[in-house]
């Protein structure tokens, strides 16, 4: 959101994940 | 000049503590629970049932536990836990007989969480200062790992994998929302502060 959050998802091609793992 | 970690958790700090004051200010991320019932895919009717002083300061990427709940009587470490939307749904699923163990590093985030646990008398949910690099928590104890917009906050990621790995138990979930990037960033905006907090 915002001026700021956009400036940088764009220079960086930034996006939001959800990851998931499991350990052996 | 290398990255100054003390004065970018002071940095970090300084930002969720206002988000505690003033979660509407306007931030460069969303908070609150319309935000993460629209954007997030959380339950509206969940929410609604935690009190507002849990939810308002909500400030997360993504939705840890949309991969998974938690069973009844499992223990859950939340890292980064802030004001504890996530804690406290963590806290639902595995009910009295369970445990969450929520981690934050801002002094006015833990105040409000443990506020909020007095509030809901959830108290199978326990704050604890610490940082995501050097969790608070004993080896293998945990079966669930969450965080929601925390690792791309540190400075030393590779830490936070491996303490996060030393807290599960064998066979343990580690589900965690973040931001990536695709662009390398080069070291000049690495050491910049003003990049990582706004």
């Amino acid at each position: 959101t915002g001026a700021s959050g956009q400036r940088k998802a764009d220079k960086f091609e930034t996006e939001g994940v959800n990851l998931r793992a499991r350990k052996p | 000049m290398p990255l100054d970690t003390t004065r970018l958790r002071d940095e970090i700090r300084k930002v969720y503590s206002e988000v505690v004051g003033d979660p509407k200010k306007g931030y460069h991320f969303h908070t609150g629970p319309e935000y993460a019932t629209e954007r997030l895919g959380y339950s509206r009717a969940e929410l609604a049932e935690l009190p507002d002083a849990v939810t308002a300061p909500f400030a997360g990427v993504g939705n840890p536990l949309a991969m998974g709940r938690p069973e009844v009587g499992q223990t859950v470490v939340d890292i980064g836990a802030g004001s504890g939307t996530d804690t406290f749904l963590a806290a639902r699923a595995v009910g009295p007989s369970g445990r969450v163990i929520a981690v934050d590093m801002t002094d006015a985030m833990l105040e409000r969480g443990r506020e909020n646990v007095l509030l809901t008398g959830m108290t199978q949910i326990e704050y604890r200062k610490g940082l995501a690099e050097s969790l608070p928590v004993a080896d293998a104890c945990a079966d669930l790992v969450i965080s929601n917009g925390v690792v791309n906050l540190s400075p030393d990621k590779d830490a936070v994998f491996r303490e996060t790995f030393r807290v599960l138990k064998p066979g343990g979930r580690l589900q965690i929302a973040d931001i990536v990037v695709h662009k390398d960033i080069p070291p000049a905006g690495r050491e910049d502060i003003a990049i990582w907090t706004a």
